[in-house]
């Protein structure tokens, strides 16, 4: 029986996929879409985020004390590897303006009689004016600004504090009852190149993935060729499906391998979990946008509508997935809207796998989370597939 | 210049009576603004879960334990008894981050010594980081002062002097602009201009698209008018409606959402309408490209994300390549995006932003000249 059912299908799908490999090579449009522009878009994000971690970023100084301990400071600053002290200012008006104009990212007050009051205990205050508007580069720069003044803090206490002749381990102890050992888990360097470049690179593959799915049905509808498709295929939706999506489900597959390849291959790269996993979670991502291609273009048998509706889903993907703002922080809806989305179960798994080295088991549901829309879709559109293609009233239209 | 009108008002015809294109021009202008902050709406990550493994269960541990749960960017979700099983929370991603108390931390205290608290914390999402971090250190910091002032107190120094005593130099951070570090506030204003761009870019690529499939020569613009005409005349209507947009998303929306609105509006508008026309001209010199009507949103639909973070907004331009940042001029949205920015959210003016200006106007004249070597083109005239 099943051996029958199989016979069966083989000439439909041999038929149908021999075609769409034709129409493949011979329409430049289609390989510029499945490999050209996915290669470019992940090679902008390898050249963007290439360095890892900014370095030397401008800000200005209004150093209102020239004193030793003034200088010091602003040494101390400029040898940080994110902070470059690249002018000093004469008020914070000034300092200001410099920022208004692009030219630097904060202005250090260093006050007046800064080293007398420091000598008088008198605890004198910097002020970090920087610019917040660059949310990710502004706390950036207060880390680091801060992280100075304590060191430079941390020093000067036991200094003063050694000359009133206390032990040094008490010394220490009156600085700071409860001092904090950090542990940074899972990015021991905070590299965030790993991090955006591994879940950006998928949110492009992503739009590529569900525009072409619906493009390459979407045209046999507007070009009215879907008669003669489903006449090739014997009428068999089935072939149909696999037959037209299988030569791309592989090329998205190589190109999703690739993205993670590359990542892998990175000095330093963390990954501590489970290859396989990640090998699932890429093939069944991709299969994943193609079922809802499919669903998408069935639905509305309308190329542009359905190209409009895709742009709308995967365009606005990335910023639902969990990547800028994570998913505990948003409201019900937005957290709904991110659950229906392939990409927020692979970034996790990603996540997951690579940075955090979960155990298998922690990423099972993510897996099926993923296989449930392959089902979900294919079962949703197979019979309105199989109507639109049969049916003029369907074709022509844009 | 009677042709040039007719153009225009052909073009509005054109525009008003292609379902596709007012999806584009019209329904994205007004979904987007509305869809796309959704996540970003409750603007600061709060109450992000952390265990503390309590080893001490002494009475000052308890108090240290009940400050990081006040703590507004934190919540004390898990009290373990044992690192082992916080930290398989923490893979598994139940919890952010575990600050560990060791056994001595009462008894050293007590003795005048130093107690050291271990922190662990998940480091693969930035904001998640920051905020685990600053919630604990922000927690730690008063629990030590609290401890502090009593040892001084009970030396008997005066208050004031007790106070002062604790550092040497303190630091006053003032963030400018987003004070409170709101992302919406960060992120939607961004993506919005470069909507404008993007929609351009693929709306008077459908409609290329669609006059192509068609067949020439159907519309008026194609008899007797001058090349220059025919660049100006669509151009400006496409202008006259992204005109009433700005005028919407920065004059009405940003108010609604409460986004800052430093800038001048006369700076703002000298500022945009370049962006507009080099935007609308670069749409028009690519549109030749498109050879049916879906293929501009195909091939133009991923350019969105890249030229976010080619703005330099998210990511600093000086960590990037020079040869990137020169060829990502080409974008109206590189300089655009930032120049935008720095107009309406930090008050910078046109003069601050002269350089973006600048280049805005070079790319508006150099993309008219290739609009009218393109549209000449698709208009097959000599």
């Amino acid at each position: 029986m099943k051996d029958a059912v199989s016979d069966e299908t083989t000439p439909g799908f041999k038929t149908v996929i021999s075609r769409e490999i034709q129409r493949m090579l011979t329409r430049p449009l289609y390989l510029l879409i499945t490999i050209v522009l996915p290669l470019v878009s992940f090679a902008i994000f390898w050249i963007i985020f290439n360095p890892g971690v900014p370095k030397d970023l401008p800000i200005s100084v209004y150093d209102a004390d020239n004193t030793q301990m003034s200088r010091r400071i602003t040494r101390m600053l400029d040898a940080t590897s994110l902070l470059k002290v690249s002018q000093r200012v004469t008020s914070i008006e000034h300092g200001k303006k410099q920022m208004l104009k692009g030219k630097s990212n904060a202005v250090i007050l260093l006050p007046k009689n800064l080293e007398k009051d420091i000598l008088k205990g008198l605890s004198p205050q910097v002020v970090n004016f920087y610019n917040n508007e660059f949310l990710l580069l502004g706390s950036m720069i207060n880390r680091d600004v801060t992280a100075v003044i304590q060191t430079a803090s941390k020093g000067l206490n036991l200094s003063i504090r050694q000359k009133k002749s206390e032990m040094a381990t008490a010394a220490m102890a009156h600085i700071e009852p409860v001092a904090i050992k950090k542990h940074v888990l899972f990015n021991p360097y905070l590299n965030y190149f790993y991090f955006l470049t591994g879940t950006l690179q998928p949110a492009m593959l992503q739009i590529f993935i569900i525009v072409m799915t619906v493009f390459v049905f979407g045209i046999e509808l507007k070009e009215g060729t879907a008669g003669e498709l489903f006449e090739k295929s014997g009428g068999n939706i089935t072939a149909i499906i696999l037959g037209k999506l299988l030569p791309y489900s592989l090329i998205y597959i190589l190109l999703g391998f690739f993205m993670n390849i590359y990542l892998l291959r990175i000095p330093g790269f963390p990954f501590r979990g489970h290859l396989a996993v990640l090998v699932i979670s890429t093939i069944l991502f991709v299969f994943a946008y193609q079922a809802i291609g499919i669903f998408i273009i069935s639905l509305t048998a309308n190329l542009r509508m359905a190209l409009s509706v895709a742009a709308f889903y995967s365009s606005t993907a990335f910023a639902f997935s969990g990547v800028t703002f994570p998913i505990m922080g948003m409201p019900l809806f937005a957290k709904i809207w991110s659950s229906l989305l392939p990409l927020t179960y692979y970034i996790k798994t990603f996540v997951d796998q690579s940075m955090k080295g979960a155990p298998v088991s922690v990423s099972i549901p993510d897996l099926c989370f993923l296989s449930f829309f392959i089902l979900g879709g294919v079962c949703l559109s197979c019979f309105r597939m199989k109507k639109i293609l049969n049916d003029p009233a369907y074709w022509g239209r844009s | 210049m009677k042709n040039l009108f007719q153009i225009w008002l052909n073009e509005y015809y054109i525009i008003f009576s292609d379902i596709g294109s007012l999806l584009i021009f019209f329904g994205a202008i007004i979904i987007y603004p509305f869809f796309y902050p959704l996540p970003y709406t409750n603007e600061v990550l709060k109450n992000v879960p952390v265990a503390v493994v309590d080893m001490n269960q002494s009475q000052l541990s308890r108090q240290l334990t009940r400050m990081l749960d006040s703590n507004q960017l934190i919540n004390v979700t898990t009290k373990a008894l044992a690192f082992d099983q916080a930290k398989t929370s923490l893979i598994k991603g139940g919890i952010n981050g575990i600050i560990y108390i060791p056994e001595t931390f009462e008894k050293r205290i007590l003795r005048g010594e130093q107690a050291i608290i271990s922190v662990y914390s998940d480091a693969s999402s930035f904001l998640i980081y920051k905020q685990v971090l600053s919630g604990i250190y922000h927690a730690t910091g008063t629990f030590s002062a609290g401890i502090e002032i009593k040892r001084m107190l009970a030396r008997g120094n005066m208050q004031e002097q007790a106070l002062s005593a604790r550092a040497p130099i303190s630091l006053l951070p003032v963030p400018l602009f987003n004070a409170v570090g709101g992302y919406a506030t960060y992120v939607v204003p961004a993506v919005l201009v470069l909507m404008l761009q993007q929609t351009l870019l693929i709306g008077i690529g459908l409609l290329a698209g669609t006059r192509r499939e068609k067949g020439r020569g159907k519309d008026i613009s194609s008899q007797s008018v001058s090349i220059v005409s025919l660049v100006l005349g669509k151009a400006f209507a496409y202008f006259s409606i992204y005109m009433v947009h700005v005028v919407y998303l920065f004059g009405i929306l940003f108010r609604f959402y409460h986004f800052p609105q430093r800038g001048n509006p006369l700076d703002l508008i000298l500022f945009i309408i370049p962006y507009l026309f080099a935007s609308i001209f670069l749409a028009q010199a690519i549109s030749g490209f498109f050879k049916n009507r879906e293929i501009s949103m195909v091939i133009l639909l991923f350019t969105s994300i890249p030229a976010v973070f080619l703005s330099g907004f998210s990511w600093p331009k000086s960590s990037m390549p020079d040869w990137l940042n020169h060829l990502a001029l080409l974008l109206p949205s590189t300089v655009g995006i930032d120049g935008f920015l720095r107009i309406n959210q930090m008050g910078s003016s046109l003069k601050d932003v002269g350089f973006n200006w600048g280049i805005l106007l070079g790319l508006t004249a150099v993309y008219f000249m290739l609009a009218v070597i393109s549209i000449e083109k698709q208009y097959n005239r000599p």
